[in-house]
Formats: C-alpha cells, structure tokens, sequence
C-alpha cells in the first residue's frame, strides 16, 4: 500500500470528488467528507513517516498517462474556451489557445518521437519528486485542507439554508472541485515533469475559475473571470518555459535546479517559471484577482485562496531559489516580492472587511516568501519554507473563525465585530490565537520575519527598507483587529450556539496546530527543511542562535501566563463607568450612554482609524500595481544584462556567552537601577521644563512622589480584565531591558518592546473608553511610525558590527560617524517613542484638557504607577540604545546620552504637537530617506 | 510625611456661574504661581486626580455632571468648593434652576469663600485639602485593617443624628447610581425630617475611633418590627457589617412577630444581604418609574 501512496494520494481525491458528484442527501455528503478528510490527514501523515516510496503503479504506464493528460488538458481547454466566448473574454480566450497550442503542440511532437512517452525522451529523471519540502506542502494541504473540508459542509448547509436561500444549491459540484482541487494540489507538489506539473497547475485554475463564480451572481461571475484571466497569464509563462527548457532537454524540477545559472537561457525560462508563480501567488500587479475571490465562500477562501493554491505558486518560486540565487532576475523576483509585501501590508490598513483584511495580508505574507525565493540563499529558503507553514495554519483558522462570526452576526466587518469576547468567547480566543500567530512574537510568523530580514540584510541590505516598514504596517492592522474584539460597550447576548461539530472540530484543531507549530518548529527545521536545503545548513546556527530560541521559549512562556490570569478575576476593585466627561448618564441595560447636546441621550460608540486620506485602500493598491509593473518590466529587460552578481559575505559572529552568575548580576542590576535612574531623570526633566518656563518647578525626587502616591489610591476599573494587561505590559517592558543588558539579540528586544507596547494598547482597547481607545489608536499610529527606524537602526548596526547581538556591537565597536544618518532619524524617532511634543498624542504631560489623557485615561492607582514606571525602565533602555551608537568611547557614549537628553527635552518645550497624520507622514519620510541614504552610504564605506 | 501630601493632582470643574473663579483656578496653574512646585498637577481627568475643586453654583443641568466626576475619582478623594458660589450658591442662589452650593450634590470638604477667590486663596484651599487628604488615607488604612470586633455597635442618641445624616448621604449615592434617580428618598432627607424620625424609631449605629461608619434603623408598629436603611460607608463596606447591624437592630426591636424591611428591586446587594438572614420577598411596589420596593419578610424564631 505504502508503494503507492503518492498517485493514491493524487487519485484518492479525484475519486472521491467523482463520487460526492452523486450525493445529493445532506447527511450522507456530510459524513463521506469526513470520511474521505480523514482518509487524506492520515496519508498525509503516513507520507511525512515514509518520505521515499516507490512507484510501482506507475511503471510502463507512463506513455498512456500521457496521452490520458492531454485528453484531459483538451477537454479543460474546451471548457474555457467555451467560458471565455460566453463571457465574450477575448484576451482570456488568446491566453488560452496560445498556452494550449504551445504546450500540446510541444507534447504530441515529442510522444511520436517515442513510444517510451514524452519523460523518457525529454528526460532520464523520474516524473515524480518526494523530497522534505514536498512532504512539508503535502502536510500543509493534507492536515489543513482536511480541516477545511471538515468545516465546509456545515458551512454550506447554513450557507443556503439560512443565508443565501435564493441561490441556486450547486453544493456537489461544490464538493466535487473541492476534491478535484486537492488531488491536483497533490499533484503539483509530487510532480517533477514540468508537463505534469502543467497539467495539475491548470487543474487548480478551473478549479479557482469554478469556486470564485459559485453564486454566480454578475459580481462573483466577473471576478471568477478576472482570476481566469491573470492565471491564465502565469500559465502562459508556463507554457512558454516548458517548450524553452524541452527544447534544450529539461524536462524536470531537477534538471532544472541543477542547471543553476548555466545559461542566459535557463535564467530566462525560470524568470518565466517565476512570473508564472508570482500570477498564482496574487503577487502585485496581479493581486486583484485574489480580493474579487472574497466573494466566495469561507471555506474556498480558506483552502484555495490562502493556505494552500496561491502556496503552489510561492512553492515553484521557493523551487526556483537554486536557480534565481544572486542573479537579476532573482533580485527583481524579489521586488516584486518585497513591493507586494508593503503595499499589502499598506492596503490592509485602509480596510475594514474582515475578509479582505485577510486577502491582503495573504497577499504580503506570500509577498514575503517570493522574496525568499527570489534572494534564493539558504537563510532565505528556510526563512520562506517557515512562513508557508505558519501562514497556512494560522490564515486558515482566521478564514474560518470569519466564516462562523460572518454567519452568527450577519457581518464581516471588523467594526462589527466589537465585543466578540462576550458574544462569541470560544471563537474571540481562537480568532486572537490566530492574530497573534500571524504577527506577534514569540509566535511563528515572526520567527520568520525575523529570518527574512537577517537572510536579506546579508545580501541585499536595501530590500530591508520593505521589511521594516511593512512589518509596521502590519502591526497596525492586527492590533487594530485584536483591540476591537476585546471592546465592550454594554451587555452584549452570546452567541455562540447551533455550530455544527465539524466546525468546532476544524477551528480547535488549526488552534492547537498554530501554537504547536510555534512550539516545535526547531523540530520541523531539524527534521525536514535543513536536509531539504543541504549542505550542512544549519538554522540554529546560521539564523537563530540557541540562545535566542531559549529567550522566545521563555516568552512564550510568559504570553501563556496570561489565560492564568483570570483566576484572579473576582479581585476586590471598585468597578466604574468609563470617563465620559462627566456626562455619562445612567442606564439599565449596561450600554454606556452620554447625554450629547441638546439633552439627546446618545449610545457611545467607538471606531478605529482606517486612515483613509494617508492610506486608502485604491490608492495604496494602484501605487502597488504600478510599481510592481515597473518591477516586472525591469524583469523582462534584465534578460539582456549580465546575469550574476557578485557574492556577499556572510557575517557570522558567535554571540558572545556569558555565564548565569552574570547574566543574574546584570539583571539584578537593571532591575534596581533602572527604575531608579528612570525616575530621576523624569523628575530632571520636569525641573528644566519649570526652569525654561521660567518657574521653580516640583523637586527633583516629585517622580517618586506621584508614584508612591499612585500605590495608595483605591482601584477602579471600567472593565475587570484591563489591569492584567497592564500588568503583562510591565513584565515585558522589564523583560526587554533584561534582555538588552544580558547582551541578546537586538531584534529579539524589539520584538519584545512591541509586545509589551501591544499589551498596553489591547489594555486601553480593553477599557473601552472613547478617550482610551482613541489613545489607544494613535498609540498604535506612533508604534507604526516609530517601529521602521528601530529596526532600520538595528540593521545598520548589523551592517558596521557584523551582529545583531548588544555585545558584539559593544565589544566590537565601529565608526560613529558610519551611521551619523540612521542615528539622526533615531533622535526623531526617539521623540515618539518618549512620548514627548510634537508627537505626545497618544498621551501627554502638557495640556492635559486635549483629549483627556489618550491611552491612560483609564488606568488610575496602582495600574497608572506600574504604567509609570514601566515608563521609567524604556526610557533606560533608550538611553542605553543611543549610547550603543556611540561604543567607541564610554566617555563619548555617555556625554552623547546626556546631549541626547537636553535636547529631548528642548524639543519638547519648543514644538508644538502635530497632527496624527503628519506625525506618521514625517516620521516615515525621515526614516525612509535617512534609513536607505545610510545604507547607501554603509555600501560604499564598507 | 506621606507621598499623598506631596503629589495632589487637581481637576477642576466649572458649574455655572460667571466663570471668574474658574478663570481664576486656572490663573494658580499657570507657571506665574507655579504649583507645580507642591507637585500639583491639572490632570484633566477624575481617573487620575485627587482633589475636585469646583467652582460655582450647581443648577439642574450639570449637577449629574460633578456627580459623575466625583463618582469616578478613586478614593481618597477630596472636594474644595471655590468661590461664594461654591460655597452657598452665592448671588445666584434665588435663580430658578440653581441648586445652591457644590455640597447640595457631592460632600464638600474645604470651603474657599471670595467672589472672585483670589488664587492665593485658592491655593491655601488646596493645602487645606491636603491634610484631609491625609486624614482619609489613614482612615481608609484604618478600614482595610478594621477586622469587625473591633466596630462598637450600640443605640445612637440625639447628638449623633447629624452625622448619621451625613454617612447616609455617602453611602447612598451609590445606590442613587444603580437607579440613576435622585430621588432616592434617602438622599433627600433633611436634618428636620431625621430628627422627627428619631423620636419614633430607633438608630443603632457602628463607631471605629469615634467615628460613625454604619448605621441602621427600627420601628414597631403592632406586632411588626420594621427594618429599614442599612448604611455602612464605602470603604467599610464587605466586612460583614450589615450582617450584623442587622442582627443587633433585630435584637433590640424585641419581642414582635416579623421583622420587615424593604429595599429597591435593583439593590442586588441588600437582598442578598436579606436573604442570607433568612429574609422572605413578600411583595414588590412600585415607587417611581426607576424603583420598585422589595418588601421582604422573617418570622421571628
Ligand atoms: S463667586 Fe463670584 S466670581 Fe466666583 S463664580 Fe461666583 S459670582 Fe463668579
């Protein structure tokens, strides 16, 4: 049976698609695609246990498989052609017979040539492939197409019975291309003839073209279209490769790699290979095609739309990296990657459906994996191989969860879905689970990132500049997203009943798989992608260093904390109304009421900032779709230039170890200082503000004043669970500065830094107080705005030092006058991140009466001390930061910290505050134009 | 000296009037006085602030708007009424919509008389507030240690009326929120009207250092004892105190055959208090269009 798992895993599906055909009783559909899900998990399984099985099945039928697929492609091909002339699609119908032509032409010539079948003349390699990231996708689309499948008949039964009663119930032939797709998903992977690999390819485009105009209204029709069309784009560039490389006798995934750059023509063909997968992967210009597919439903959005078609074609990228690997058309393959990842990370903000959200952020994540790809070296292709595991599990479960909360309150959009932690506990947490896995560390996504931007600033240092400021961007909508579910107006109804098992089975098990992965990636690495890569790759070396693997096992320690938590819920607090300006009015039912003008007793209500004037959704997707063309038009005239480029060198340097008698020394000492160092320089600081105003001012210790003050006041809370968020804020606040001082990897401290911010802007969501929320909003627009330069600031110390780690960078320091740009966009950013004027808007110390006190407004006691002092530890671990420019000379370093003080405080007294919108625009364009002009610079002066 | 004297933070509130000594409140917190000196500062939210200094005479309008203010500052908390206005009600007392001075609405605990006050004025009044700051904080850190024996409960006299008055008046602000109705009889009552309630009834209170903190009261009518106003002040709630107010009033009340007492429907509190010892709803009232009386019953064993 084992032999011949593989086509069995490619028919299985085919058959049982065959046979869901036929069943029209609800019930028994139900239980044979449990059935058959179940039968695909556990080859799926059973395949990842025997990676290398024969393929007896297959022997001395090839010559019939053969003629078999191209009766089938035939028959596909007068199926669109028939489409495409109905839809009067003109340019589709070209793409079509001009593909078709090629390839059949090409294939009939060559199976004449022999009786042996096509493969035996074009090539001696064998036409499947069963290698470690061919057991990884298999996985993938085993286990979460399966969950998928699982969910879906539920779905579709509340689908047409309650919601879309006036549609025509098409639900066979609904299961049927869902099987159908998942036997040629299989079939793409295990292929290794590129013809094989066609004919599933275009397998998976019908499939798509069915799926998107299932509602078959005029929207879903042209959209179904509109995807036809782009892919057929791809396969067209498919096609085109298949006759360039069969002409010159390759016929195969193998072949192909091991051509590497032979010849202009190879690099040709896999820029045409690449430009096939980039169609698929929705990559910009192409990305529309995925938002119209929003409009199917759920669980095709899930399946085809996220984890695992548009995974096919990052998966031929990612194949592709041997050959693209430090060449022109990598390095633009790459752009496009690393455009599509901003621009959709950018477009993503502007939204508030749901769905949408999600098709964007699927658009910048495989943005992220065909940049990958394109940059091609071994970090690159793990740190790729990485994100297609998270994203697939962690998209998938956020598709499904939409799908259930869509179903239960009758909308997609974010806004609606405020208070989702009363109304829906279950799904709320499982939604959260799936947020955090999409971007928060320690969770899965991240560790990625992480490797991304490590693998391209040894290569190509200014692909970073994408990285760093879609991440920011990312951060933006997600926090948006989590704080939204957590805010809670008034009593809200549950409505959490009538979900079918299926669906509880599918969501729990993708939630427990989001987190395991996280918890056994080192695993994964170890077992499956290092072999795939090869040559003594070794990620734990080269990429994340064990010791940083031990500090994200400890966060995630200390996130899994929280749940815990809540045992503490029934504490003794005094539980008011959120601050309203005093015109709250009193009401039965829990909704918080004001009195507005006039006397009108008005609901209160909040929402989010989309920033539509900065970052509209059109907007943002045309510069997406126009860059991206430019990127795709250098493409195809980098085929003229020289191909290779000169290799980088590959710093390593092994962090320096210290033992735990220092590392408890070093803590400790932080621990007590900081805050005491922290303290008193807030109290400096309000001194020389009283002293440039021209009074006396508090006294110098007034900090510790206020914050013993703060300890004795009584505790009130809008919402109970709001205080442990702050509490976690200050954990992690603590945390980053230990880890800065115990010498650790610098990204890992922003990674921490964000967390802890994170926390401090789901526990103002939480509060669900207008004030706090708007704090709470321009917190996480600073965050955005401050987020790129820090990074940026990491990587230019990276690019003088050689490492990422706070001792190298100590131990080994370079030329201050090297980063002299990076550091001055660090001071304007510095400005943000102490929450001094001109960018104090999320919360101020001057002029309290505008709007009230933003993000703290409702944090009284000992919540607002443990905020103040939490304060007082990221203010040293600023200080710190910018002394870490200047390591040459502890003297200089020091005197610099102080300079950097006075002026902070300067600039404070001195600007006044910026609008919201400005102070993102400036702080961007700062970080933008001094980021890469230092980089630039840092090229030259090496 | 505490922290608590060396960090008031203010938030200020303008109820009607003609704004002079508001301006004036603002006139101490620009850098000319500089109070930032004495660690004040203008917080702008009652979440944050330890002092409410008010300024004029409350009126209808926006007297629910210092209430909710007050309600929402975290205790110890201190109010400073500035101004004649504040005060009394000043030149606009006899106006239709005015209510008086800020202690018609919310307890006031330091009085800065001046029309305008001036803002040293202003300022010493703040100074003042901060050793009934003080004197709070040590009471609220008195309750938090308080373990019940030690409360002495026993008949009230003639001379504690006034301060039974006035623990009523605290305490049943809250409940004057739950129903968001003012007309809470208890909130309306006058010294008068207590002091005729007094020769009919009798009032046990509860004393911690000489100091009323709960109180309750009995009557007999036939062969009825009727319970009624269970007062206990805020921070010495959930201590059990009620529990045994009642126990103690039940004991002095006698040889009846019920006890009866009433609370409003929404005092989700007091009935399980009642409940607890025993207490029966026997019948439900309807009092205004926010309260419904809950009668509830005990059969005396
Ligand atoms: S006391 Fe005098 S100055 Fe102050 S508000 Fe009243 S009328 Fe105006």
């Amino acid at each position: 049976m084992i032999e011949n798992l593989i086509p069995g895993m490619v028919i299985f599906p085919l058959i049982a698609g065959v046979i869901l055909l036929f069943i029209s009783n609800d019930t028994v559909r139900r239980y044979l695609v449990y059935a058959f899900s179940a039968v695909l998990i556990a080859g799926a399984i059973l395949l990842a246990f025997n990676p290398n099985p024969s393929t007896t099945l297959l022997d001395g039928l090839s010559h019939n498989i053969s003629w078999g697929m191209l009766a089938v492609e035939t028959l596909i091909a007068c199926f669109i052609v028939w489409v495409t002339v109905r839809a009067k699609n003109w340019l589709a119908l070209g793409l079509l017979l001009t593909q078709f032509f090629l390839v059949a032409g090409f294939e009939i010539h060559e199976m004449l040539k022999s009786s042996e079948g096509l493969h035996a003349v074009v090539t001696a390699s064998p036409w499947l492939l069963c290698d470690q990231l061919t057991v990884i996708m298999v996985l993938v689309i085993g286990i979460v197409g399966g969950l998928i499948c699982i969910y879906a008949p539920g779905y579709m039964k509340e689908f047409h019975v309650t919601h879309h009663p006036e549609l025509r119930d098409r639900r066979p032939m609904f299961f049927t291309t869902f099987f159908v797709f998942l036997g040629a998903m299989f079939g793409i992977v295990f292929a290794n003839s590129l013809n094989w690999f066609y004919f599933f390819w275009e397998i998976t485009t019908l499939s798509s073209f069915l799926l998107i105009g299932y509602k078959e209204s005029p929207e879903s029709k042209t959209n179904a279209m509109r995807a036809l069309t782009m892919n057929l784009m791809g396969g067209l560039g498919f096609a085109l490769a298949i006759v360039l490389l069969g002409n010159n006798g390759v016929g195969s995934l193998t072949e192909l790699r091991a051509q590497g750059h032979a010849s202009h023509l190879i690099m040709i063909a896999a820029g045409l290979l690449a430009f096939a997968g980039i169609t698929k992967a929705a990559q910009f210009p192409f990305a529309g095609w995925l938002r119209g597919a929003m409009v199917a439903p759920t669980p095709v959005s899930a399946l085809l739309h996220s984890s695992t078609m548009v995974k096919a074609g990052v998966y031929l990228v990612l194949r592709l990296a041997p050959n693209l690997e430090g060449t022109i058309v990598g390095m633009m393959v790459a752009l496009v990657g690393a455009v599509t990842f901003v621009a959709g990370s950018l477009v993503a903000v502007g939204t508030s459906d749901a769905k949408k959200v999600l098709a964007y952020s699927t658009v910048a994540n495989l943005g992220l994996i065909v940049l990958c790809g394109g940059i091609g070296t071994k970090e690159a292709v793990w740190a790729g191989i990485l994100l297609i595991i998270f994203h697939a599990v962690a998209k998938a479960l956020l598709f499904l969860c939409v799908g259930v909360v869509e179903h239960k309150i009758h909308s997609r959009d974010i806004e609606d879905m405020a208070g989702l932690v009363l109304r829906m506990p279950k799904i709320a947490v499982m939604i959260q689970i799936g947020i955090a896995g999409m971007f928060l560390a320690p969770f899965g996504m991240l560790v990625s990132k992480w490797a991304v931007l490590k693998a391209i600033v040894d290569v190509h240092p200014f692909l970073s500049v994408f990285i760093v400021f879609g991440s920011s961007a990312t951060l933006f909508f997600w926090v948006k997203w989590l704080g939204k579910l957590l805010q809670i107006t008034g009593s809200m109804e549950k409505m959490e009943k009538n979900i079918s098992g299926g669906k509880w089975i599918a969501l729990g098990t993708l939630s427990v798989l989001t987190i395991l992965t996280c918890l056994i990636f080192p695993a994964i690495s170890n077992q499956f992608i290092e072999p795939f890569i090869g040559g003594g790759f070794k990620a734990a070396d080269s990429v994340l260093g064990s010791s940083n693997l031990i500090v994200m096992a400890l966060m995630l320690g200390m996130v899994a904390m929280f749940p815990l938590s809540f045992f503490n819920y029934n504490r003794k607090v005094k539980v008011v109304d959120a601050y309203l300006g005093g015109a709250n009015v009193e009401s039965l039912d829990g909704v918080a009421r004001f009195q507005g003008s006039a006397g009108i007793i008005r609901d209160m209500s909040m929402h989010n900032y989309y920033i539509g004037q900065l970052l509209g959704e059109e907007r943002v997707f045309k510069c997406g779709f126009w860059v991206a063309i430019a990127t795709l038009l250098v493409l195809a005239g980098s085929f003229v230039l020289p191909i290779g480029l000169p290799e980088e060198v590959i710093h390593t340097i092994a962090p320096h170890a210290l033992t735990y008698q220092e590392i408890l020394i070093r803590f400790g000492l932080y621990l007590v200082l900081a805050p005491l160092i922290g303290g008193l320089l807030a109290g400096i600081d309000r001194k020389l503000t009283a002293r440039m105003q021209g009074r006396r001012g508090p006294p110098v210790r007034q900090a510790f004043y206020d914050v013993a003050k703060l300890w004795g006041k009584e505790s009130i809370v809008v919402r109970r669970s709001q205080d442990f968020y702050i509490i976690f804020f200050f954990l992690f606040v603590i945390f980053t500065g230990a880890l800065f001082f115990c010498g650790s990897n610098l990204l890992l401290v922003i990674f921490s830094l964000t967390l802890a911010s994170i926390f401090f802007v789901l526990a103002a969501y939480k509060a669900s107080s207008p004030y706090s929320f708007i704090g709470a909003e321009r917190e996480l627009i600073q965050m955005a705005a401050y987020e790129p330069m820090v990074l940026m600031s990491a990587v230019g110390m990276y690019m003088t030092t050689g490492s990422f780690n706070v001792d190298d960078i100590f131990l080994n320091p370079a030329n201050p006058l090297k980063l002299i740009l990076i550091f001055v966009g660090f001071l304007y950013i510095l400005e943000i991140k102490f929450r001094k004027s001109p960018f104090d808007l999320s919360t101020s110390h001057h002029a309290h009466q505008e709007l009230v006190k933003g993000i703290t407004t409702e944090f009284s006691g000992k919540m607002l001390a443990l905020v103040e002092i939490a304060h007082w530890y990221e203010n040293v671990i600023l200080f710190a930061w910018v002394g870490l420019f200047f390591t040459f000379n502890l003297w200089v370093g020091a005197l610099a910290m102080v300079l950097v003080f006075f002026f902070m405080i300067f600039v404070d007294n001195t600007f006044a505050r910026l609008k919201w919108q400005l102070a993102l625009k400036s702080a961007w364009m700062v970080s933008l134009v001094l980021g890469l002009a230092n980089l630039i610079l840092l090229f030259f002066w090496k | 000296m505490s922290a608590f004297k060396k960090s008031p933070w203010v938030i200020h509130y303008d109820a009607s009037s003609c704004n002079g000594c508001d301006i004036e409140v603002l006139a101490c917190l620009m850098p000319n006085f500089d109070v930032e000196r004495f660690g004040i500062i203008n917080t702008g939210n009652p979440k944050h602030a330890d002092i409410f200094l008010v300024t004029g005479s409350v009126n209808v309008q926006n007297a629910p708007v210092v209430r909710n203010i007050y309600a929402q500052m975290p205790e110890p908390k201190v109010v400073v009424a500035i101004g004649i206005c504040g005060t009394s009600g000043g030149i606009f007392r006899e106006c239709y919509n005015v209510l008086g001075g800020i202690d018609t609405v919310i307890p006031v605990d330091v009085y800065v008389p001046g029309c305008a006050a001036r803002p040293e004025a202003i300022i010493d009044g703040v100074v003042r507030a901060l050793d009934v700051l003080e004197m709070k904080r040590h009471f609220m850190l008195n309750s938090a240690g308080a373990d019940i024996g030690a409360f002495i409960i026993n008949r009230a006299n003639q001379n504690d009326i006034p301060e039974i008055l006035a623990l009523q008046k605290i305490a049943y602000r809250s409940q004057a929120e739950i129903y968001g109705d003012d007309s809470v009889p208890a909130l309306g009552q006058t010294l008068d009207q207590i002091t005729a309630e007094f020769e009919k009834t009798i009032f046990i209170k509860a004393v911690v250092n000489g100091k009323i903190i709960g109180s309750i009261r009995g009557r007999i009518e036939g062969d009825v004892a009727h319970i009624s106003r269970v007062v206990v002040h805020p921070y010495f709630q959930g201590k059990g105190l009620g529990t045994r107010l009642i126990k103690q009033v039940e004991q002095e009340l006698g040889d009846v055959r019920v006890f009866e007492a009433f609370t409003g429907h929404q005092s989700a509190q007091n009935l399980h208090l009642y409940g607890k010892l025993g207490y029966r709803e026997v019948r439900t009232e309807p009092f205004t269009s926010t309260v419904n009386w809950v009668y509830l019953q005990k059969e005396r064993k």
